[in-house]
Parts: structure tokens; sequence; C-alpha cells
């Protein structure tokens, strides 16, 4: 029963709960979040129930030769004629792992607001555009498709942020949206210039990634499609929105930011600059390669600084993607399938963490490390889950952040060149500090002795202890069976590293 | 993997003794400790009691059926985890999780069953009355599944992820009891020490894996590694052959874990944890995991002289400055660190000075280190548990409040007696036969240098644990002794460990001579010292002698304890050292002062005042530019048209240069 | 029987005196029912264009109804039944805090004039007519802006508007009679080939410089291009809401149809030269209006300004080739047309009593959520955002720029849209993040069922324009 149209139902599902939620009442807020529930609930069955045919489909299939990548449950057709629009819709094992992700997050993310009062319908109603332009990002291999969604991804969050935010909300909403959407600009660049610069007037990624672009061309437009997509994740110069917005953010919008839409960038430079552009790649990485080291080392001394628990969060998130940038910047097979794992890895860890604070926050009422002390002992569950968030951040093993971590830096040392092999080395070296301001923030935070205001706090209720374990499930379950992932992603993987080496050597 | 179906029952199963911890460890981490606390202690008892039996059912099998193998090394169980390379491609790179036995992992299974069961039983006693026992059962099994896991690893990749489970299960249990600062402070300084020398151990084993494409003991070992490690490789800051760096690497996880100096500093805050966390953790399994990583790296190692050497130094450093430091120190448990850090060091002086100095390797180096690691593990366990139910009677860690406790501690005290006995190096117990062979094989290498530091750390040994057993047990009480009473739980475990630290010397010599032989790359050539016949007899001088002194200064009719107690009013030689040299505070200087002011705090400044400065200085410029747009809008008439014309004349001249 | 393509024509030159009549009779009855007959017969002449071929018949001499020009006719009446719509509640009721507007048919017949003459310009085939048609266009525009009886800044709005007009009158016909002097004739084809020769180096361009310079500073006025677009503020200001609305999207259209009919026409063989400067303005242009419409509290200033950068944006379709350009333009003036109505409408029901500033927009979100909504809709559309119609059409925009090869020039141009966007959300902060001042916080918003069915339909065209492929089909044939 895996036909395409289940792939589109997943971005039409949560659309079809925003229009549900149109015929609510205003202070209805219990229905809201049920009809919320069950929809985005039934997405993420849809979507395990999607990754488990399309592992039966790829169960025997031999190693992928080709330069295409192949395409499952694809639906293909004409949508605008004007431009030969297609509506080119597919799953290839990255991206389904990607969609599982988005589903996972979001059904926490729901269970993770269920405190919202004020105007609940449209915090919902925006939610939920924000996780359908996720998934038709993801499944779309039409360029125009894909752009479409990612810049629906990038609309609810002036909203979500400046209305339900806290602390400066309306100054950090502007500054995410306008960064976001400067970046999507170079993006309207690029698109164009890829379609009429390749004379085939048409979208599809898989035709565009066999056309010899020339390398003039390459050189010109690959950064600007690299830093496009880049902003999103949050490459070092453009890194400054992410600190403000996470911080700013309500619980479910900094997850689902934090957790998927940042994923979106490194995917898009992925799935378009590398794919279309393989000469433009090899030859850009090697000068990239140093902003994307100072992401990874970095991150770690500023939140060293940092007194707020979302500010520590947000710069190990910018820590975290320089990391799946380095795993693309490296141009070897090991290095991309390592940063598709972080990807995923850092999906669930930055979503936890989020949650977390948010139900901390939701009881303690402040953020600031120092002001607590000794949570562990009236909130035991929310505090182990943030000790093993924390440790899957650190990359311990058996969850999911070592698996992740140790293919880049496996995948980083195959990159002979030295400039490259500087940055591994200083990466590889980061983990200490990563290890450092984590613990400092947990142990401050859940240990030592516990101040008297704090003294009746209550641990997780149901729904904050469904949001939890579905996403703790995520990390445990990626980091002790990594096998089958990893098999997943050579199936995608294969053909772009095909492509890229058919760069190298022309 | 051999013909599975050939293999007795244990050894087929072999993951059994990986399973039963873990089971521990999930059962009671989700169930008991929530639900019924007290169930806990029991359940993970049994379990570790079951482990106990069929792990040495596990070794017993494997040493029969080892017989005809080379090196009696067999791997009956392992599956592929996870894959680096394309599946398909020529040079996949894969790592896998099994079991391989041979002589010096099968000897470490039975080590760590064996203390973590005595352990379990000790804990029953010890954590009674502590509310939080439902939380310290499961991770004392997470530890022990950790550390088998790390025992029985055939892969170097296998061995990395159960050595970061080591550390973290180390984190949780030294900050067991989360409210104490102290506690915390000390756990977070554990793990990041260690995380440290571990981000050196990952970059070698990313360099390993690069050069030999596999992760196996068996390939890293192999000639072939040896010469493809001999390339020159490029490190980005500067360029390399790979065979020292990566083993100079690979040994600084070692170096970390196994708390040599300079990192020694988290060992004496370890000892904030349990006492059953300091004796299973700290005195037997996991600080020698060091140790155990370079006994298994010990071919590639002793490939490359510098790195040995680098070994044999660090090893004897530490061994002689952990020794001085012990016989200054006041709290029991931190005296029990510093020797543990002091036999630590005897034990890898003994690889590292296995390198002979003409070239070629002394293989009575090898079997004597693994011969100390194995007597060792069970008298420094007894002395910490003897320790814990010391401090359990008198109320806390220091000497002022101990004395008098032979009356009251009978049992406690002769095993104490035995353990003091056998550390010191006093023949016939178990520390005589395997210091011995240390301090011999040294001379036999060529090391005289070596070989006298060795004696006179042992000396020392012996003077600062007579210390430690005369000034608790002996002299009058030095606080109310009305409750002191011995635990049964507590006391049958301090009993049975005494026997092995009595006899396990003698028993296990000729086993250790004969099975415990390492196999060297074909261009080392083995050598065979003579054994050099005035060691035991000037050990064994030496050792009595520190015994007397200890018993003239504290323990004898003119000693005076009340001067031996306070550590304020003495000689600045004798305050820096009680200091422990001040290490902790350089290091606290390093850290806090250069790492976090001067270089964490720029980078944030940089950050939030540059590079979002550079932002917000855009965002500024285009409101800017909308003000002067409007200020230029004034609405009257007479600008607008002026402004017509202008642009008309301004469309004239661009015209120009496209209408020629 | 196919029907004769000059119908739609003859019949709005009908409706348009009969509204005359209407307002000569001057009773209560006829006033009353002035704009239901309106907007009838402008939906019903929609209809009628709809079905109506082309034919390459020439009537009058020089009047044909050529493809593009029928779909600008569709255009034109699809913009012009909004207007009216829209009007009605200012008649009825009254608006932006004054009281109602009187003589509604005489305002009907007017805008049947504006209407008949931006039809003139898309279908006669001289310079003189044009420029008759342009005129027709145009001057009607002077005194809609000065409805409202006794109000000064209407006034005021309007003198300004009468002598930048009268002003860009003369660059017109200054630029008309030298290219009549080049050619020698007035018909498009003969100034055709005299350019085309002129470009091939026979004889001085001195003459088409100038007379170029002079037509761009012309339509530059009326199409709002930056040097020449100083009056926009202020007489959208001025002028009564409704002809704000009309300014923004009937006399915009009318500006662009005049610029492609010229580009495309006589002054073809210079294509290449006249998209240089059209690039360069449109940057100028988008950049300005985005810049000036930052500090804005006053909404139809803030829709002037916007419509500025807007004209900047439709330009850039211009620089790609006539065929891409001119469908580009077209959808983008549908979408543009429909959402700046959309837009217009919210701040009439809201600013009914407190008048069209910002602040009437505070709280909105929690006064009436659905007003929020229609709001934020528009507000993404103007900016481009998807998945809303805005985003397609600048996207068609863009396509026929790049399609020229101007890559660089599409990111410069996607950026102001970033810039476009910082301000279209201010006016969002408003209606949902800046707290509603203590007392006001219940005040009903009146609603009247035809605004009620305006902004329900255009709600669905903004929002589905976009993603059904019908509109760009039904130009692209």
């Amino acid at each position: 029963m895996s036909s395409p149209l289940l792939l589109s139902a997943i971005w039409v599902v949560p659309l079809l709960a925003a229009f549900a939620t149109l015929f609510l009442k205003r202070d209805d807020h219990l229905a809201v979040k049920l009809v919320h529930a069950v929809c985005h609930g039934g997405n993420l069955l849809l979507a395990i129930s999607l990754l488990v045919s399309f592992l039966a489909e790829t169960e025997g299939a031999l190693p992928a030769s080709g330069t295409v990548t192949q395409l499952h449950f694809a639906m293909d057709r004409i949508w605008i004629p004007a431009l030969n629009i297609h509506y080119n819709v597919g799953v290839d094992g990255l991206s389904m792992l990607m969609i599982l992700l988005t589903a996972m997050i979001i059904f926490a993310g729901v269970f993770a607001s269920w405190g919202i009062r004020d105007r609940a319908r449209e915090f919902f109603i925006l939610l939920d555009l924000l996780v359908a332009g996720v998934y038709g990002t993801f499944m779309s291999f039409d360029l125009f498709a894909l752009f479409l969604f990612y810049e629906v991804a990038v609309l609810p969050m002036y909203l979500l942020i400046g209305v339900w935010g806290t602390g400066r909300k309306e100054y950090s909403a502007m500054k995410l949206t306008l960064m976001l959407v400067a970046g999507s600009a170079l993006l309207m660049g690029g698109i164009l210039a890829l379609y009429f610069g390749s004379h085939l007037q048409t979208f599809d990624l898989n035709v565009l990634s066999q056309y010899p672009f020339p390398r003039s061309f390459q050189r010109l437009f690959f950064p600007i499609l690299f830093f496009g997509f880049g902003v999103l994740s949050a490459i070092f110069p453009f890194h400054t929105w992410s600190p403000d917005g996470h911080a700013s953010a309500p619980t479910a919008v900094s997850m689902l930011h934090a957790g998927v839409l940042m994923k979106l960038g490194g995917y898009g430079i992925l799935r378009v600059a590398m794919y279309v552009l393989p000469e433009g790649a090899t030859e850009w990485f090697p000068w990239l390669i140093l902003p994307i080291a100072v992401n990874v080392a970095y991150g770690p001394f500023v939140a060293l600084r940092q007194r707020d628990l979302k500010y520590i969060t947000a710069y190990s998130s910018v820590s975290h993607l320089g990391l799946v940038l380095l795993g693309l910047a490296v141009c070897t097979f090991t290095g991309i399938k390592g940063s598709a794992m972080q990807m995923i890895s850092h999906g669930l860890l930055t979503g936890l963490f989020f949650a977390l604070i948010g139900m901390i926050y939701g009881r303690t009422h402040t953020r600031n490390v120092d002001e607590m002390g000794g949570l562990m002992k009236r909130m035991p569950f929310l505090g182990v889950s943030f000790v093993l968030a924390g440790f899957a951040g650190l990359g311990l093993p058996g969850l999911s952040g070592f698996v992740a971590e140790s293919t880049i830096f496996l995948g980083a040392f195959e990159n002979p060149s030295a400039v490259v092999r500087g940055c591994t080395v200083v990466a590889i070296l980061s983990i200490v500090t990563t290890a450092v301001y984590i613990l400092r923030a947990a142990n401050r935070m859940l240990h030592g002795p516990l101040p008297e205001r704090f003294g009746t706090l209550t641990d997780a209720v149901w729904n904050e202890r469904l949001a939890v374990i579905v996403l703790l499930i995520g990390l445990f379950g990626m980091g002790l069976f990594p096998g089958w992932i990893a098999d997943a992603l050579d199936g995608s993987v294969a053909p772009l590293f095909n492509n890229l080496v058919r760069a190298v050597v022309p | 993997m051999e013909n599975a179906a050939a293999l007795p029952f244990a050894l087929r199963h072999v993951w059994i003794v990986l399973a039963l911890p873990l089971l521990s460890f999930v059962l009671n981490g989700l169930w008991t400790c929530r639900k019924k606390e007290s169930w806990s202690g029991p359940i993970s008892t049994v379990l570790a009691g079951a482990n106990w039996i069929f792990g040495t059912l596990c070794v017993w099998q494997w040493w029969k059926a080892s017989a005809g193998l080379p090196g009696r090394s067999m791997v009956p169980w392992s599956f592929d985890w996870l894959t680096f390379g394309q599946l398909g491609t020529f040079r996949p790179l894969t790592a896998g999780i099994g079991a391989l036995l041979d002589p010096i992992s099968a000897m470490m299974v039975f080590v760590v069953a064996t203390i973590a069961f005595f352990v379990h039983v000790y804990s029953i006693g010890y954590m009674r009355e502590d509310p939080a026992r439902g939380r310290f059962f499961p991770l004392l099994s997470l530890f022990a599944f950790a550390m088998l896991g790390l025992v029985l690893a055939t892969n170097v990749f296998q061995m990395y992820v159960f050595w970061e489970l080591v550390g973290v299960s180390s984190y949780q249990l030294i900050g067991f009891w989360y409210h104490k600062p102290s506690a915390v402070a000390a756990s977070k300084k554990a793990f990041i020490v260690t995380r440290f020398a571990d981000a050196f151990f990952l970059l070698g084993i990313v360099v390993l894996a690069w050069v030999v494409r596999s992760f196996d003991f068996s390939v890293l070992n192999s000639a072939a590694a040896a010469e493809a490690l001999l390339r020159p490789v490029s490190f980005g800051f500067f360029e390399a052959p790979a065979l020292p760096v990566a083993a100079a690497l690979v040994f600084a996880g070692g170096w970390g874990k196994s708390a040599m100096f300079p990192l020694h500093i988290w060992l004496p805050d370890a000892m904030e944890g349990p006492t059953p966390v300091s004796s299973i953790i700290h005195s037997a399994t996991m600080v020698v995991a060091g140790v155990f990583l370079s006994a298994r790296m010990f071919p590639l190692f002793s490939a490359v002289p510098s790195v040995m050497g680098l070994i044999a130094f660090v090893g004897a450093f530490t061994a002689a400055f952990a020794a001085v430091v012990a016989i200054a120190q006041q709290d029991i448990k931190r005296i029990l660190a510093f020797s543990t850090l002091s036999q630590i060091g005897y034990m890898l002086f003994a690889l590292g000075a296995a390198a002979v100095c003409g070239g070629g390797v002394l293989v009575a180096g090898y079997s004597a280190s693994m011969f100390h690691v194995f007597t060792h593990a069970f008298f420094k366990c007894l002395l910490f548990l003897v320790a814990g139910s010391v401090i359990h009677v008198a109320g806390n860690n220091m000497l002022s409040c101990m004395g008098g406790l032979r009356t009251k501690m009978p049992l406690t005290y002769l095993s104490a007696l035995a353990a003091t006995l056998a550390i010191s190096g006093i023949p016939p117990f178990s520390g005589f036969w395997s210091k011995d062979e240390i301090v011999a094989s040294a001379f036999q290498a060529g090391h005289p240098v070596l070989g006298t530091v060795g004696l006179l750390v042992g000396a020392l040994t012996a003077f600062y644990m007579f210390r430690f057993f005369f000034l608790i047990f002996h002299g009058e009480a030095r606080s109310d002794r009305s409750h002191a009473h011995e635990d049964r739980w507590m006391t049958f475990p301090i009993v049975c460990l005494a026997i092995p630290s009595l006899c396990a010397g003698i028993l296990a010599k000729p086993l250790f001579e004969s099975a415990f032989r390492p196999r060297l790359l074909p261009w080392v050539q083995a050598v065979e010292g003579t054994h050099a016949a005035f060691v035991p007899v000037a050990a064994t001088l030496l050792a009595l002698l520190g015994a007397v002194a200890a018993w003239f200064l504290y323990c004898g009719p003119k000693a005076d304890v009340a001067r031996a107690l306070d550590a304020e009013h003495r000689p600045a030689w004798y305050r820096l050292v009680y200091r422990k040299f001040c290490i902790d505070e350089i290091w606290l200087f390093v850290v806090r002062r250069i790492l976090f002011e001067r270089v964490a705090a720029p980078i944030k400044w940089f950050d939030r005042k540059i590079v979002d400065g550079a932002m917000n200085l855009v965002g500024k410029s285009v409101v800017l530019a909308g003000w002067c747009v409007n200020a230029l809008q004034n609405g009257s008439l007479a600008t607008a048209l002026a402004f017509a014309a202008g642009g008309f004349i301004l469309v004239w001249l661009l015209a120009g240069n496209l209408f020629p | 029987m196919t029907l004769p393509s000059i119908l739609p024509d003859v019949a709005l030159l009908a409706l348009a005196a009969l509204l005359l009549l209407a307002g000569l009779a001057g009773n209560e009855k006829s006033e009353r029912l002035a704009f239901p007959a309106a907007i009838g017969g402008t939906a019903l002449l929609f209809l009628l264009s709809l079905l109506v071929q082309p034919s390459p018949e020439k009537f009058l001499g020089c009047w044909s109804v050529t493809p593009a020009g029928l779909h600008f006719r569709q255009l034109f009446l699809f913009a012009t039944l909004l207007v009216e719509a829209f009007a009605r509640s200012y008649f009825r009721r009254g608006g932006d805090g004054k009281g109602p507007l009187e003589r509604g048919s005489e305002f009907l017949a007017t805008l049947h004039l504006v209407l008949l003459g931006a039809f003139a310009v898309v279908s006669v085939d001289n310079l003189l007519a044009l420029f008759v048609g342009l005129e027709l266009a145009t001057i009607p525009l002077y005194c809609l802006v000065a409805w409202r009886a006794g109000d000064r800044r209407g006034g005021e709005a309007a003198v300004k508007y009468v002598v930048m007009g009268a002003g860009a009158s003369c660059f017109d016909l200054f630029s008309f009679s030298y290219l009549y002097g080049l050619a020698g004739s007035l018909d498009f084809g003969a100034v055709a080939t005299r350019v085309a020769s002129i470009q091939d180096g026979s004889g001085s361009s001195g003459l088409l410089r100038v007379a170029v310079a002079a037509l761009f500073a012309g339509v530059g006025f009326k199409l709002t291009i930056f040097p020449f677009q100083m009056w926009a503020p202020d007489v959208y200001e001025g002028a009564p809401t409704p002809v704000t609305l009309l300014l923004s999207v009937v006399s915009k259209s009318a500006a662009v149809a005049f610029l492609l009919v010229l580009m495309h026409g006589p002054l073809a063989p210079a294509l290449a030269k006249t998209q240089e400067l059209v690039l360069l303005l449109s940057a100028l242009t988008m950049t300005v209006g985005n810049l000036g419409a930052i500090h804005q509290r006053h909404l139809r200033r803030f829709m002037a300004y916007s419509s500025v950068a807007q004209a900047g944006f439709i330009l850039a379709a211009l620089v790609g080739p006539a065929d891409r350009a001119t469908g580009a333009a077209l959808f983008y003036l549908f979408v543009y047309a429909a959402t700046n109505t959309l837009a217009f409408a919210v701040f009439a029901v809201a600013g009914e009593e407190r008048g069209e500033t910002f602040e009437c927009l505070r709280g909105l979100s929690r006064r009436s959520p659905a007003l929020a909504g229609i709001l934020a809709v528009c507000m993404f559309s103007l900016a481009g955002i998807p998945p809303v119609a805005g985003f397609v059409g600048k996207f068609f925009l863009f396509s026929s720029a790049a399609s020229a090869g101007h890559y660089l020039f599409v990111v410069f141009a996607a950026l102001n849209g970033t810039l476009s966007l910082y301000y279209y959300l201010h006016v969002l902060r408003e209606a949902y993040i800046v707290p509603e001042e203590e007392g006001k916080e219940n005040g009903a918003l009146r609603v009247d069922p035809l605004q009620k069915v305006l902004l329900g339909c255009l709600l669905l065209a903004v929002v589905l324009l976009g993603l059904l492929p019908q509109l760009s089909d039904f130009l692209s044939r």
C-alpha cells in the first residue's frame, strides 16, 4: 500500500488539520490540540509505514552505481505549463529518514506546546504551515516546488516568534525572518540561473544534475546556492540569527526550527548545490571549509560563556551544524553519509533539548542556569532526559550523536588535503569543549543544593512524558542500531558521490 | 569466527557475560528504582553472582579450547555493527561488536566479574540506609557491562565505544550524591579530563582506520599494518610518519583513563563517590583500562621505541610522584587513591621498560605487568572495602577520627593486615611476586635507573601502607566507639578477598610466565632475560625497612601520633607534599583563567559585538536610508518638479551611452 | 455567431453615457441604482471580454483588438470591477473617519471614462491616438482625486497631481513630436522602420535619444518610476481611498500597457537599448520605494510607497523578451490588483471610525481573527512569500528577467523583496504583536454583505491564484 499518493498525503495532512482548526471556536483550546494530536500522530504512523515499505523495497538492492538518484513512491505531474514546472515528488533514503524525523519532532512539539492558551488556533495553524513546508521540501525533486516549500517553511516564523515568543521576541523574530529570506533571495537567483543557464527549460533535479554546466558558470553560482542554503544552516558569518531566534521562540517552534529547519539548509546544499554543480563544489569546498571549521570550533567556546539555557543549546546547534557542513565539504562518501546521519541525530537531539528546556522553563520561569540547581530531586524524569540529551550531544556511544560524529570524522580524514586534515583535527579535539559546556549546564541546573523556591516543583505530566519518550526512542534507536540507517543512506549518497567523483575526473 | 558448532556451550554464548549486567541495569533502572527500592540490591547481586560463575566457566572452557591456537586467542562471537565505507566497494570499513578471548582478556574477565560480585555484596550492607540505593545498583551494573565490553573488544572501535560508556558510568557513580557540590565538581572533573584524553584516542583511531583500513586488533598488530603506518601522513599542521604519532595518540587515551601524571588530578577527587564505587572503579578495573589498552596494542607499540620510552618514563615518574604524595595525606581514601596511581605507574613502566636498550623486547616485562594487574586488583579492592567499613564506623574519612579499631573489628583488622603485607611486597604474599618480577624485568632489560626507582618506590609503598594500617587500627581510639560493629554483609567480601591477596601470587606465577607471551612483529625479536637474583632480596629488605620505620613513627612506644596527624605546623616541603604539589591549582588556573577568560570571553565578545553588530549595522543603515528618502519627500511641489526635470536629464544621460 | 471584437469597447462607451445621464437626473432613486448598475455593467463587460476573440481588422482606421490588447482589456475591467465594489461602502456609509462621499453616479461615469482611455492605449496604432488615449486615461483622475467636497487635503493633492500630470503630458508630446519628426509619419510601423535604420547607423541618433528620454519621463510619471514618483505619496494620501486604489491598480496597469505598447511597437528595433534603461530604472525604483515605506504610519501613504516598489518589480519583467515580459506583467498585475484591493478592503473595515492609520490595525488579531488572517495573507502576497499568489507572480517576473540573462539582477531584486518584507511585517506587527490600548479592546467592526463577498472572493483568489495554473495558462495562450 505504498502508493505515491500516501507520500503526498504526508504534507497534505497538516494543511487539513489547519483547515479544520479554522472552524473551531476561539476558547476551545482542547479541541484544537486534540485535532492536531490526532493529525500529527496519524502522520507519524504514515511516515513509519512508508519507511517500513521503503526498507522492504530497498532490502537486497545492490549498491547504486549510477549518478541519478532512484526515487521511491515517485509521482510526476505537470503543474504550471508556462514554465514547465512539475509536481515531481519522490523519496530516497535521506528524504525518507528526514520525513520520519520531522514527523517525530512535530508530534513531540504538539505535546510540548499543550499549555498554549493565547490564540491557540493561530499558533497551531502556523505550526502546520511550517511543517507542511518542511515535508514538501524533503520530498520534492522539482527545484521550483522545493524552493516554494522551502520558503513556506520560513513564512510563519515571524508571527510564531513575535506573538508567542519570550524575551526580545520582536527583534529576534524580525532578525531571523529577514536573514533567512535574504538567504532564499540568493536561491531565487540561483534557481533561475539553473533553469535558464541549462537551456533545458526544466526544474527536474535529476535532469539538471546530468547537464554539464560550463566551469565558469559553476564557479559563479555554486557559492550563491551554498550561502543561500547555508544561511539556514547557520554557516559562520550568518549564524547570529540562530541564538537570538531560538532563545525567543516558543518551545515547539524552536524544537521544529533547530531540529528540522536548520537541516533544510544542509539538505539543500546536498540535494541542489552539490548534486547539480559538482565541479563548483569540488572547486569551492577547499576554501569554504575554513568558515565551517570556525563554526565547529567556535560554537562551544561561546556556549561556555552563556548563562541562558536556550542560548547554550542554540550555540551547540551552530557547532553541530558545522559538523554537518564539514561532512559535506570533505566530498568523501563516508563524510557525506556522516553529515546525513548527523542531520538526523542532531534533529532528535536538539528537539529533545528544546522540549525539555521549555518544560523546565514552564516550571521554574527562569532559563538562567546560575539561578537553578538541584532540580534532579524534584524532576527526576526531566532531569534524566536532559542528561541523556546532553550525552547524546557530546557524542556518547549508544546514543545517536556518536554514530554520526565518528562517521563524519572518519570520512573527513579520508580527504588528503592539508587544510581539510587540519580542520578535521580541530573538529575532533572540539568534542572536549562540547563536553565541557554541556556538563557545566547540566550540573549547574540539575545537581547541587536545591533552592527552596523550587521546593514544590512537579515532575513531567503525561503529555510531556509522551513528547520526551518519542524523541528518546529515536536517540537510542539510532544510537544502538545504526546499521539500517547506514544502509538506507548508502542508496541515497552513492549517486551523489559518483556524480561528484565524475566532476573531479571529467 | 571459528566453527561455532564445535565450541562448548559457554563459549558459543559468550555474549551472556555482557547480557547479564545489561539486563540488571535495564531491569533495575526502569522498574525497581521507582517502585521497589529494596529489591534492586538483591536482584543485581544475584545477577552479578551468575555473571561471575558464567564468566569463570567461560574462562575455563576457553583455557581448554584454545590450547592449540596461536597465542591462545579466539573470537567465538561477533557481529557487524556499523559500516563506514560503501557496501560493495573494495575497502569498506566496518566496525563490529564481539568477544575476543585471549590470555589478558580472559584474566580481566575473571577479575572484573569477581570484583563486581563482591562489591555488589558489599554494597548491600554499605548502602542499606541510603534512600537512593535504587539508583546505585543499576549504575554499578552498567559499569560492569561497560568494563566487560571494553575488555572483550575485538577491535579498537568497540573498545572506544565501551571506553566512553565506562567513563560515563564512572561520572554518574562519582557524582552519585549529587546534592553535594564537591561530588558534582569531582564527577565533572573526572569526565572532562578523561574526555580530553579520549579526544586524542579518537584521533588516533581515525588515523589508524584511514591508514590500515580496519579496526581489528589482529590487523592493527600485524606486520602489514606496521609497514603501512610507516608512510608519512599529513595532520594539517604538520607532516609525520603515522606509526609513532598514531601509537602516541592511542596511548594518550590510556594516559587519561589510567590517570597518569599530569592527568592524574581527577582520581583523588573521584573519592567523593561512595566507597564501593572507588573499590571497583578506581582500584581494580577502570583505571587499569589504560594498561589493558597498551597491552592489547603491545605488538604495535613495541615496534616504536620512542613510545615505549614514553610509557616507561610516564609510568615510573607517576609511581614515584604518587608514592611521595601518599605519605603526607590525611584522608584514608586519598592515600589509597595515590597508592593506586603508584601501582598503575608500576604496571605501565613494566610494559615500557620491556623494550631492551639494544633493541628487541623482553617478554618477561609484558607478563610481569599483567601479573601485577591480576594481583593488584584483589588487594587494592580489599583495601578500599576495608576503608569503606572503617569510614562507616568512624563517620568520616580523616585519620584523626580513627585509631584503636583492632578490638572492635577483628576480621577487618586481619584482612587489612593481609592486604597491607601483600601490597608492601613482603614475601610470600601476592604483591611481592608480581612487583619483584617488574623490578627484575626492568634490570634485565638494561634499565638500572628504572629498576632502582622501582625498588625505592617499593620501600615508600611499604612505609605509607603501614602508616595507613597503624594509624587506623592501632593506638587509642580518637572518636567514640559505642556503636562500632562489623556489618555481616560488608565483612564477608572482605574476608573472601583476603584469600587471593595472600595466595594469588604463588599460585598464578607459573601460569602468567607461561601463558602471557606477546605476539611480537616479525622484525622485533623477543629477548629472554637472565633472572637478576639480587632483586628479590633487595626488594624484601627495603619493604621491611619501610614497615619498621612506619611502626617506629606511628605505632611504637615513642610514636607521637598527634604530631603525625596535624599537617599545618609542618615544614614548607611537607605542606607542599600534603597539597599534592598544587598540580590541581595549576590545572584550575590554566582552565579557568586562560581557557575561559582569555579565550572563551573574547570569542563571545567577538560574536555578540562584531558579527552580530555587523548584521545590526546593515539593518540600521537601511532604516537610516529610509529616513533620508522620507526627508526628501517633503511634499512641496517645487521639489517634485525639480526631481522630474533632474530625472529627465538623468535619463537623457543614461540614454547617451545606449544610443551613441 | 462570433461577437464583433469591438463590442466591449462600444458597450463601455454606452455604459459611461448611461451613468452620466443617471447623474444628470439627480434624484434619490437614480443615486441608489447607480452602483448596482455600474457593478452589473462592468461584470457583464468583463464576461463579454472573455468571450470575444481578437481580430486583426481595424476600426476608424487605427483601432484594433490585438490578443495582448484583449488581455489588457480583461485586466482593466477586472480591476475596475474591484474598485467599484470597494467604493460602494464609501458612498453608502463613508470611511476613513469621514462622512460618505456624494454624487456616486458621476463618480462611476468618470471612472468608466478613465477605463475607455485605458482601452484606447492598448488598441491604437498611431502616436496621436495613443497620446489622446493616455490623456483620457489621466485627466479624469485629476478631478477624482478632489472628489470629496471641501476636503483641503484632497484639493491640495489634486493640484499637485494636475501640475505633475501636465509636466508629464508635455514630455509625452515632446517625445512624440520628435518621433514624428524622425519618421515623417505618426504610424507605429513607419516610426519603427526609421528607428531600425537609425540603429543600423544611417543618420544621427541624437533626436532618438532625446525622444526616448522624454518618453521615459512621461511614462515615469504615470508608472511612478524613480525620479518621477515624488507626487505619488501626497496624492495617494490626499485622495479618497477608492481613488487611491484606482490610482494604484488601474492607472498603473494603463501605464504598464502604454510602456509595453511603445517598447514593443515603434521602439521595437531599439529594444535591447531600452531594456538596459528599464533595468536601471527598475533597480532604482524598487529600492527607493522600499526605503520610503519603512517609516510610514499612514496606511495610504504606506501603500503609495508599496506601489512605487511594486512598479519597480514589474519593470524588472519588462527586461525580458516581448512575449514572456507581457505575460509576466499581465499575470502580476492581475495578482497585484486582487491583493491590493484585499489590503484596502481590510484597511477600510478596520479604519472606518479610527481613520486609516497603523493604529487602527492594533490588536486586530484579537478583535477579529479572520480579518487579521486576511491581512496576513495580503502582506505575504505583496512581499512575494509562498504559498500565496504574490510569490508565483514575482517568480514569473524574475523568470522573465532571468531569461534575458540578468541573474545577478534577479538576486538584487529578490534582496529588495526581502527589504519589502521588512515593512510588510510591520503591518502584521501592529495587528498581531502590539498590545491593544485599554478601553478599545472590543471595538466591533461593521462589515456589510458586499464587503464580505469581496473579502471572501479576493481571499480565495489570492491564495489559490498562485497554486492553480489556470490563470498563467490563460494568459500565455
